[in-house]
This record gives structure tokens, sequence and C-alpha cells, in this order.
């Protein structure tokens, strides 16, 4: 159990609250949090539930966190932070229904459901009390999933980005043959929280590494030998620098060219090194032709 | 979380000292006062119904509410007044808890006066056994163990 100075030290100095560098200790913030009781009871409570306080100052300190700096006082702090987070919210809604309407889900009922679902957030998201708030259920996998030490709105910015991402890239590709793809390689995809993402991206990046490079919205074949040629020898750092020049390559032939997509890739690819070496020569080309990375 | 309730603002104990002398000169007229020691002892025990019941308080408190709700009471003898204030504090909170937040201070304050006064006769076991406990559990919808209702 942490004890008072834990909390109440010097500013730096173990303060609890401290996004961003700036210190704020209880005492400091406790104000703040009295008020928002007071706000949230209607002036009717003089005391909540521990739990409550704590959620409280939860969304006060999210919300300090977003306000920036040269405010004259906490309390107005805490406004810009709220306006901002609102803000955010606003344009995190723009994103929101230009993925919806240009979603291809290719069949997932999870990933079409998991969009519809999102749209609660925009209705129930609780900027004035619980902005650390996330009011929807999110049961669509990302290929990179996002940190849970992401709250409130900044959590499904950042989901929303992510899955934009992913559609843009499986859009590349004909309906028909991602379809048949995951229909032969994950017979359950369609009722399951499965990523189909991650078939396609695997069957994409295993034909660019083996010289067969997506034309015309093919997912392109696997070229086994080339494939082994490429990448077989390689280990530890030099296969993950290798898969992710083979992303590079697969994002600048499908034309993809936002940093944070071929990023937010590129990652990824690096981490299938271990599945990729685990394979050997004789098992990576199914790997990737079937997307089981 | 029970940080929170631990360290509260500063001097949270200070403030519940100062809120029961202020009571003091509301209820003196009413042939009711707290002692120096009462006063200590029942900001002591409040901090602790506090943390039993896994509450924080903020701004005034409640002392005041109860202190001015109960001074006219025909059923507190001056003798029992701090015993029976303190006890009053922890139904109150004991009851916001099992309510579900469900329930205001004032109407709470209101309706142990009105049954302390009335049904109750000044009984605060019947207050706390019965009344209070039947009535949180009819504002959280009927939530309860089985049979409490065939057993009133």
């Amino acid at each position: 159990m942490r004890n008072k100075e834990q909390y109440l030290g010097k500013a730096g100095e173990g303060a609890l609250f401290n996004p961003g560098g700036a210190g704020w200790g209880m005492e400091a913030l406790w104000p703040l949090l009295e008020r928002q009781v007071a706000l949230y009871t209607g002036g009717e409570s003089s005391s909540v539930p521990l739990e409550t306080a704590a959620a409280l100052m939860e969304s006060v300190v999210l919300c300090l966190g977003a306000a920036g700096g040269g405010h004259p006082s906490l309390a107005a702090a805490l406004r810009a932070g709220q306006r901002a987070l609102w803000q955010k919210t606003e344009e995190t809604r723009t994103l929101y229904l230009r993925l919806r309407a240009a979603l291809r889900p290719s069949g997932s009922q999870i990933l079409r459901g998991t969009v519809e679902e999102i749209g609660n957030f925009f209705i129930w998201y609780d900027i004035r009390f619980f902005a650390q708030s996330i009011p929807c259920m999110i049961d669509y996998p990302l290929l990179r999933p996002v940190s849970e030490e992401e709250k409130g709105v900044h959590f499904i910015t950042e989901y929303l980005c992510r899955m934009d991402w992913e559609n843009r890239f499986c859009r590349c590709f004909k309906e028909g043959e991602v379809r048949a793809l995951l229909e032969r390689e994950r017979p359950d995809y369609q009722t399951l929280p499965l990523n189909i993402c991650e078939v396609v991206f695997a069957r994409a990046l295993g034909g660019v590494l083996s010289d067969k490079d997506p034309v015309g919205g093919a997912l392109p074949g696997v070229d086994p030998d080339a494939l082994a040629a490429r990448i077989v020898a390689l280990d530890g750092e030099a296969l993950a620098q290798a898969l992710q020049r083979g992303t590079a390559r697969l994002c600048n032939r499908l034309r993809l060219w936002g940093t944070g997509l071929r990023g937010y890739f590129g990652a990824y690819a690096a981490t299938l090194a271990v599945r990729v070496q685990s394979a050997g020569e004789n098992g990576v080309a199914r790997l990737f032709a079937a997307g089981q990375l | 979380m029970k940080e929170l309730a631990a360290i509260g603002p500063a001097g949270q104990g200070e403030r519940s000292l100062r809120q029961l002398a202020v009571c003091n000169e509301m209820t003196a007229s009413f042939g009711l006062t707290l002692s120096g020691e009462e006063i200590t002892a029942l900001a002591l025990r409040h901090t602790e119904v506090l943390r039993e019941t896994g509450r924080v308080e903020f701004g005034e408190g409640i002392w005041k509410k109860l202190a001015f709700a109960f001074c006219d009471s025909p059923h507190i003898p001056p003798r029992e007044y701090a015993p029976t204030l303190g006890e009053l504090m922890e139904m109150f909170y004991e009851c916001k808890g099992d309510s579900g937040e469900r329930i205001s201070d004032d109407e709470l304050i209101a309706y142990m006066k009105d049954a302390f006064d009335g049904p109750c006769q000044g009984s605060l076991d019947y207050l706390r056994g019965t009344l209070l406990a039947g009535w949180s559990r009819r504002l959280r919808g009927g939530e309860g163990e089985a049979g409490e209702e065939d057993e009133e």
C-alpha cells in the first residue's frame, strides 16, 4: 500500500498524477475533485463511494493532461482539457463516420458489429465526469492491439486509426479473393473474433518477398523457392528488417503512402520474425500463403 | 482507492472537529451539547466509519445537518446526545451505501428523523435493524437475500 508521501510528495517526486511530467499533488487536485463531486451529485451528497471518487479523480487528471500549459489555475486547465477532449472526440467522430462508410468487413460479423457498437461511444462518452471511460464493447482484435494505458477518446481514436489502416490495406485487393482466402484458411472467421487483415497481409507480404507483386487487386501467390532464398537464411534482427523492407515494398506497390499506416504494418511485420524463423524452410511458404503467421 | 480516504483533504479530522463545535452553538438552546472529549471521539469515529463504509466526504459534511435535524427530538436526553449522534452518523453512511446512492443527504436525514421520532419512538436498534434496512432494500429495487421480505 502506498503511503501518504507517495501521493503528496514534492512536485515531480512521487506525485500520483504526473501526466506529461507535471507533478500535481493530491492536495492541489483536491479542490477540483471536490467541485466535481458536487457537480456529479448535484450538490445532494456530501460523500461518495471511494470508487466513484477515484473515477472522478482519474477523469480530472486525464483532462488536465489534455489541457496543455499556460493556464492561470487548475480549474481553468480542467476546463481547457475538457474542451480539448471534446474537440478530439468530434474529430474522431469524423474519422469514425468515414471508416464506417468505407468499411469492407468481408463477412466478418465481429468486425461489422464492433464498428456499429463504437457508434455508442459518441452517444455515451462522458467527458465531464468520466473522460477515461470507453462506453462501448470492443470485440474485434486488431493486428496490433491498442495499449490499455490509453483511456477514453484517446483509446478510441487510436483503435479507429488502426482499423482504418487495416481496412485500407484489405481494400487494395478484390473482395472475392479476400473472402475466398478467408473461407479457405479461417472457416470460422465470420462469427469468431479473428482479424481478417492478418491473413491478407501475410499472403501479400509472402508474395512480395517471393518477387510476386500484387497486380490489379489480385492476391499474389507465394513462390516457396524464391521466398526461402530470400529469408530462410536470416534470423533475429536481420530477418525482422527483411520483413520490414518487404512491407515497405508492398506498401509502395499498393500505393499506400501514409507514414502512420506504413509504420503500423512495418512494426507488425517485425513481430513475425520469430514465427517465420520457427517455421523453417519447409514451412515458411505455407505460413505466408495461408496467412498463418 | 483507500488512499483517497486515508489522506482526503488536509485536516479531514480537524474539519470534523470544527463542525461539531459549530453544532454545539446550534443545539445548546435545546439543552444538547458535546464536551471536548465527546467531540474528539465523534470526529475520530467519523473518520473510521468513512473508512469502514468505503466513502470519501467533501464539503461541509453531515454533522451540521444531522445535529440540526435531531436537536428537537423528544427522544434524545442530554446524556445520550453524543452516543446517539454517533450512531445516527454510522447509520447515515451505511444507508447511503446500502441504498445504492439513490437518496440525497437531505432526504435520508429527513427519513431518519421522521422514523426515529415516529415508529421507532427513539429506538436506534429499531431504526437501524428494521426501518432503514428495509427502506434501503426497497430503494435498491428489492435486491437482498431471499426470504428477508417474508421475515418482515
